[in-house]
């Protein structure tokens, strides 16, 4: 069973709440599973932040356990028994972990970074006892999601309300999300080394100051340490993807015999579209190279959402809008290998068996 | 510099605005940091290879915000965290839409948002805890009379008042009345030793009340629209006040130490209304608060017990009623009950007093004139009223609504000179409340055809030229120059809210902005506006005085002229009362009626 669940969203509103909001009325109404709940951003408020718009509610029922900031745990109608106070700081106060003694809404601003979510979440699993953790994200952020066991990938109009576009967007998240994990010595080899490294034929490693590679004016300096006898290139933190593609285009046919090696694929994701990483991926594959990772983030499922909030230019306010569900499911399910639910029109049953819940 | 020197990359992951980013790198660089300030417009690789390159502690990110902004700044977070810096590098985000929710929803270990001072910025920097001024906490109660002496500085007006002053005293001895009757069995209640002896001195109360009143002591029947809060609404308020008062941090209106208290009016017919009204309006800085109570409940001899809503405008005074709303209050809040139109005044006097309330409202001529009430009955009332207030030291305003009427404002001030002299008598402390206002007499004399300064300060000016006594425009300021425009309407209310402030008085009420057009209960929201005006205009004007013409100086000399004249004609009346009825302090013409309610009801003793 997966144990942390992230639900990622490619924008705001495009469906990741609603999505947690209905696996939680769920799991509280047919199962004594023990749910943990937190999030990277700021969710079960009444009106959005940003939008002004209703946003979906956060309901959990007695026993479960929430990781909130400390100014949030009264604003629910959730009666919350303070379990541990972390010194996980946040805008809205140190992070605190609690078991919800009388159930209700709860409001949750949780850990933001990977590093502060990954202790929260072991908290919750290994003291508290929870089952499962659900976290959920914020805006398009993924960063902090790769620690998560499993990803549900939330998507839909408020992303792009073009269905071709966002399908074909979509396919490419999936795609780089799936990228291959790369072989055991490798993974070995490489898990201790911090900064971008380069590994030769015999397995020595060339180290560069640099952990991430997010500039173009980082390659040229790279490129001094990949020799001819380079077989691997390593980059533990970010990678832009103009960056990339300006390392692919030096390296060019020496990429046949090389791999680029990446901690994971979030790494990939944060600087670009998906799009555009896709046609680096494509370039690599092209010259006969290959690009993999050292620790996946599968995808679970996607859940589409035809609802946008449409921005109206004359009021500087926003108003809710939608493009056609059926059509948007269908065309996104035939471009994925992956379940695709509209969560609202087709219930949670389909991810609770993922999730063997 | 009391911490660890800290090296800050400031960046305006903007085009253009950096201004705040350059306070703040004045403030880091004074508490001695080592700063990075990036030009504007560089891209988010660009920030986060910089903050690397440099090996900077903090990065401190401003923003404004538009459409699709909010993403921007995710994928900046991202960036930052999949480049491994969040792990040890502190990120904050500043602009003016940014609150602490929506840093926390973007990623961001702070947020820095409108009003945020350099100190917090450097606060965050250096790891401390930042407590910000609670300006709101330190707010005290005010006593509005405290910088008076009540000296006279026009002497003739002085002898013609303490003339009047007297008479009414004399008038007044031997006499009582229905509502003077109630107050002290009232009293006698409160030190009532068991059940019986209350038993009995309700039914000696019911004898001195109206019909409506009396069958609610007979069989609990209270009139019409009028019902009991039930035990469920009653422990609803208590829960809400309690997570009311947790929350509040109070604003302060004031920006110098000569801007005016400022006064809101409530009365929505329900305590617990009321109160959600008051929490509202002390939280966005209103300093004090008046009860207003029904219309009927001042033609009605008596008072009901228990805690009382009214589906009508106006809140029913009881004991039950004042105490939950006394409870209610911040220690700052000062708190009015008015008692200055009907047939209950000296009983109101007294609960407010001895509820706990600050001030009361005490006006004859107004009340008897304007209000409805009978001038002897109130005269004779007001007397017994002013010896409550005395004794339980609450200041009282007595103010000039008969203006309202048609009344000229030199005839309604005479009878407030006239009332305000009879409290001195009596020991009590009153406050003089001259209408800020828009009043029939300048609509047809047309000293407001040009401006609304100038009548308005000559009113002032006329009064700080006879007596040093508190002053408090009435109520509300701006009355009748206000529209159901609400952004208008509150320019206007803070408008003369300055010119108050200007002419150096010591409280102002105010309206809401949906007050005089609300065509029902006003909004809390129409609250808050006219409070935010007012702050603005405090702030905007601070200690700069608005000038009035020389038309300004004219009218004040010939206010106090028509003062005199008043007083004279009163004096050579030789009766106050009996001045009430002849119309020289305003007349039937001038659109002042003796009022009815109560009439015959005063008698010797």
């Amino acid at each position: 069973m997966v144990r942390t669940i992230g639900v990622a969203g490619t924008a705001k509103n495009t469906g990741k709440t609603t999505t947690i909001s209905t696996l939680l009325r769920h799991i509280s109404r047919r199962s004594n599973i023990k749910v943990g709940l937190t999030s990277i951003g700021y969710d079960g408020e009444e009106i959005d932040n940003i939008t002004g718009l209703v946003k979906p509610r956060l309901f959990l029922k007695a026993g479960n356990v929430v990781a909130t900031a400390s100014k949030l745990i009264n604003v629910g109608s959730a009666e919350l028994e303070i379990i541990k106070e972390t010194q996980i700081f946040t805008p809205l106060g140190n992070v605190i972990i609690a078991r919800v003694k009388k159930e209700g809404l709860v409001v949750v601003a949780g850990p933001n970074k990977s590093g502060e979510l990954k202790k929260v979440v072991d908290v919750m699993i290994e003291k508290t006892g929870c089952d499962v953790v659900f976290v959920d994200g914020a805006l398009n952020r993924i960063a902090p999601m790769a620690v998560a066991e499993g990803l549900i990938i939330a998507t839909g109009a408020a992303r792009n309300p073009d269905i071709t576009e966002l399908v074909r967007e979509t396919r490419h998240l999936c795609d780089i999300l799936d990228l291959n994990e790369a072989e055991e010595s490798y993974r070995k080899l490489l898990q201790n080394v911090n900064t971008i490294a380069v590994v030769d034929k015999r397995g020595q490693i060339s180290n560069y100051r640099y952990s991430a590679l997010i500039h173009n004016d980082m390659v040229p300096e790279l490129m001094k340490i990949i020799t001819e006898d380079a077989r691997a290139v390593y980059i533990p933190a970010a990678v832009s993807q103009p960056a990339l593609e300006k390392l692919v285009d030096i390296i060019d046919d020496g990429l046949k015999d090389m791999i680029i090696l990446l901690h994971d694929p979030i790494k990939l994701l944060v600087s670009a579209s998906p799009g555009k990483i896709a046609g680096t991926i494509d370039k690599i594959k092209a010259l006969k190279g290959r690009i993999e990772v050292l620790k996946k983030v599968p995808v679970l499922a996607v859940t589409v959402n035809p609802f946008y909030p449409r921005y109206m230019f004359d009021k500087n306010t926003y108003e809710p809008a939608y493009i056609d569900e059926n059509l948007l499911k269908e065309e996104m399910q035939r471009a994925l290998p992956l379940p695709v639910v509209n969560i609202l029109k087709d219930g949670p049953d389909e991810i609770i068996k993922i999730l063997r819940l | 510099m009391t911490s660890q020197k800290k090296k800050v990359l400031l960046a305006p992951l903007d085009p253009v605005h950096d201004i705040g980013l350059k306070m703040i790198k004045r403030g880091l660089d004074l508490a001695g940091h080592d700063t990075i300030l990036l030009p504007p417009d560089y891209t988010p690789e660009e920030i986060v290879k910089a903050a690397i390159d440099n090996n900077v502690d903090v990065i401190l990110i401003s923003r404004t915000l538009g459409y699709r902004v909010a993403e921007i700044l995710g994928s900046f977070i991202d960036l930052a965290e999949a480049a491994g810096l969040r792990e040890r590098v502190k990120i904050g985000i500043g602009g003016m839409a940014i609150k602490p929710e929506l840093a926390a929803e973007l990623g961001f270990d702070a947020g820095f948002g409108p009003g945020t001072t350099v100190e917090e910025a450097v606060a965050f920097v250096e790891g401390r805890r930042y407590v910000k001024e609670d300006k709101g906490a330190r707010k005290t109660k005010k006593d509005l009379t405290e910088k008076h002496d009540y000296a006279f500085k026009n002497k003739k007006i002085e002898k013609l008042l303490n003339a009047i002053a007297d008479e009414i005293i004399e008038y007044a001895k031997g006499k009582t009345t229905p509502g003077i009757e109630r107050a002290k069995i009232r009293e006698k209640m409160f030190e009532a030793s068991d059940e019986a002896e209350l038993r009995q001195l309700r039914k000696e109360y019911a004898a001195f009340c109206d019909d409506l009143v009396k069958v609610y002591y007979e069989k609990g029947a209270l009139k019409e629209k009028t019902r009991q809060l039930t035990s469920e609404e009653l422990n609803a308020l208590k829960s809400y006040l309690e997570k009311t008062k947790s929350k509040m941090k109070p604003s302060l209106l004031q920006h110098t130490e000569t801007n005016p208290v400022v006064f809101i009016q409530y009365g929505t017919g329900c305590p617990f209304m009321d109160i959600a009204h008051i929490k509202t309006c002390e939280a966005w800085g209103a300093d004090g608060v008046v009860h207003f109570d029904p219309s009927w409940g001042a033609r009605t001899e008596g008072f009901y017990e228990g805690f009382i809503t009214h589906e009508e405008d106006g809140s029913v005074i009881t004991y039950e009623n004042l105490k939950l709303i006394k409870d209610a209050l911040m220690p700052s809040t000062l708190w009015q009950v008015r008692a200055h139109r009907g047939l209950n005044t000296p009983e109101t006097v007294f609960l407010a007093g001895k509820v706990g309330a600050d001030l009361t409202k005490i006006n004859i001529a107004y009340g008897s004139l304007g209000g409805g009430t009978d001038p002897e009955r109130l005269a004779v009332d007001a007397v017994a009223a002013i010896k409550y207030a005395a004794r339980f030291k609450l200041p009282f305003d007595v103010v000039t609504n008969e203006e309202l009427c048609g009344v000229p404002a030199h005839k309604a001030f005479a009878g407030m000179l006239i009332v305000a002299m009879l409290g001195l008598k009596l020991g009590a402390r009153p406050i003089l409340q001259p209408l800020f206002c828009y009043s029939p007499e300048v609509m047809i004399s047309g000293q407001m055809e040009d401006n609304y300064v100038d009548f308005n300060a000559a009113k002032i000016l006329a009064l700080k030229s006879i007596v040093n006594a508190p002053i408090w425009c009435g109520a509300p300021i701006g009355f009748l120059t206000q529209t159901e425009d609400r952004v208008q309407s509150s320019l206007s209310t803070a408008l003369h809210a300055a010119l108050a402030s200007s002419l150096e008085v010591d409280g102002i009420s105010i309206a809401s902005a949906d007050e005089a057009y609300s065509g029902g209960p006003i909004s809390a929201a129409a609250r808050v506006d006219t409070l935010r005006a007012t702050q603005s205009a405090f702030r905007f004007f601070g200690h700069t005085k608005i000038l009035p013409t020389e038309k300004a100086e004219v009218w004040a000399r010939k206010i106090v002229e028509g003062i005199e004249q008043t007083l004279e004609s009163v004096v050579q009346n030789g009766s106050f009362v009996d001045s009430l009825y002849k119309g020289l302090l305003g007349s039937r013409e001038e659109g002042a009626y003796p009022g009815r309610a109560g009439r015959g009801t005063v008698k010797n003793i």
